[in-house]
């Protein structure tokens, strides 16, 4: 039986081990996997897509994707960086069908009347369930930043990932990585001291 | 003269702007920065309260980032997930079970390797043996009682006999025909096949026509209507 509770003990196993388990028919090694990244994928993308329904889905997109083409998986870059490129790649793909969307809705808005409108992210429940409004606000500057900005600073500052890891993940030279998240950085500061929030950072 | 040493000396010699200092600060929390560059920035944030600010500011917002908290998928993540992962095993089960049976239709595995071994050893024993040699079968061979005369190939009739005294000899194997010589084997040959009793050649015996010498070849005569 498959297991994916978080609650299970990943073990002492490389992820190549475990991999090498999955190829050889073991099916439920691969639950190993899902423990280990779970929560990290998870937070990578709510905080890039900005939605629970939709991060699940890229998650379970990630998994399957990555249990369908593990042969294809080779050592040269961690498994981890792996994953984390497939489900940046997805999550991407979502945020531009998002915006074909809205450019749709908007000009329907125009001509008919009867476009939908732009859901107000600030009001949604799962943001007001959050510990802290100030997190709420920090996410919601995180998703104003730019696809780039957001990517990269989410991947060094959120998952403590090194330049080198989000280069390969990026598919971007490291410099360019470190300038990304250097503007990143200051644009979030600037927005947050635009918009006179105080969420801890004497802004 | 010197223009080419003492400007970048100069630039380097000019303190630190605001914005430069800003382009690093993310550099310089990160220790990604140089040895001099590190110096620089650190002699910024002493000197300057804007920029001490600032430095304050990035340092704040990236813990903060760091400590964000940490969100737990649903439940009905991981029951999801597990059935999809589940469901696309079995798919790939299905799929190679596919492949198999397109591959080994009807006949059983262990009987197609069978055929395969058996035609396999079969075809090496075949290129071990080589080809098989023409066989002297004993319906050929020089029968013992029959008197072997040369006919109208012109070879001494006495060197003849020895020599098929010689490979009558011998016992009947093959190659034993390729000992003799070409005129040798076919006049053997045409004599083995005029004297055998049930060659319908045997009715036709008859001596060579000779000519005697200087008499002329018949001219045909012309027939008149």
């Amino acid at each position: 039986m498959l297991m994916v509770s978080s609650r299970q003990n990943p073990g002492e196993l490389t992820d190549m081990d475990i991999l090498s388990q999955v190829s050889a028919g073991n099916v439920d090694a691969y639950g190993k996997i899902v423990v280990r990244y779970n929560g990290r994928l998870y937070n990578f993308i709510y905080r890039f897509v900005g939605d629970r329904e939709t991060a699940e889905d890229i998650v379970q997109e990630t998994f399957l994707r990555a249990f369908r083409k593990r042969k294809e998986y080779r050592a040269i870059a961690n498994f981890s960086t792996w994953l984390f490129t497939i489900a940046g790649n997805l999550a991407k793909s979502e945020l531009r069908r998002r915006k074909r969307w809205r450019l749709f809705s908007i000009d329907r808005d125009e001509e008919t009347d009867t476009g939908m409108d732009l859901p107000d992210v600030s009001a949604l429940p799962d943001r007001v369930a959050e510990s802290s409004l100030a997190d709420v606000q920090i996410q919601q500057a995180i998703a104003s930043l730019p696809d780039n900005y957001r990517q990269v600073i989410l991947l060094r500052d959120v998952q403590g990932m090194s330049y080198q890891e989000i280069s390969e993940i990026v598919d971007c030279p490291v410099g360019t990585v470190k300038s990304r998240v250097n503007r990143a950085r200051l644009k979030l500061q600037q927005k947050l001291k635009n918009e006179g929030r105080d969420v801890g950072l004497g802004v | 003269m010197w223009d080419w040493v003492s400007k970048p000396l100069r630039r380097l010699q000019e303190p630190m702007t605001v914005d430069s200092f800003s382009d690093k600060l993310s550099a310089y929390i990160d220790g990604e920065l140089p040895e001099a560059d590190r110096v620089e920035m650190e002699r910024m944030i002493s000197e300057s309260p804007s920029c001490s600010a600032m430095y304050e500011k990035m340092v704040m917002l990236r813990e903060r980032l760091g400590n964000l908290p940490e969100l737990q998928p649903s439940a009905e993540f991981e029951f999801g997930l597990r059935s999809q992962i589940l469901m696309a095993a079995a798919n790939e089960m299905r799929m190679r079970h596919k492949v198999k049976q397109v591959l080994f239709p009807t006949v059983g595995r262990s009987v197609l390797s069978g055929a395969i071994a058996a035609m396999l050893a079969m075809g090496v024993s075949v290129l071990l043996q080589g080809e098989p040699e023409n066989d002297v079968t004993a319906s050929q061979a020089v029968p013992p009682g029959i008197e072997l005369v040369p006919s109208d190939v012109s070879i001494d009739p006495g060197v003849m006999n020895e020599r098929v005294a010689t490979v009558r000899a011998q016992p009947v194997d093959r190659g034993a025909l390729k000992q003799l010589s070409k005129e040798e084997s076919f006049a053997l040959s045409r004599r083995l096949y005029q004297a055998r009793a049930d060659s319908p050649a045997s009715r036709f015996i008859t001596q060579p026509r000779t000519r005697p010498a200087g008499q002329a070849r018949p001219v045909p005569v012309p027939v008149s209507f």
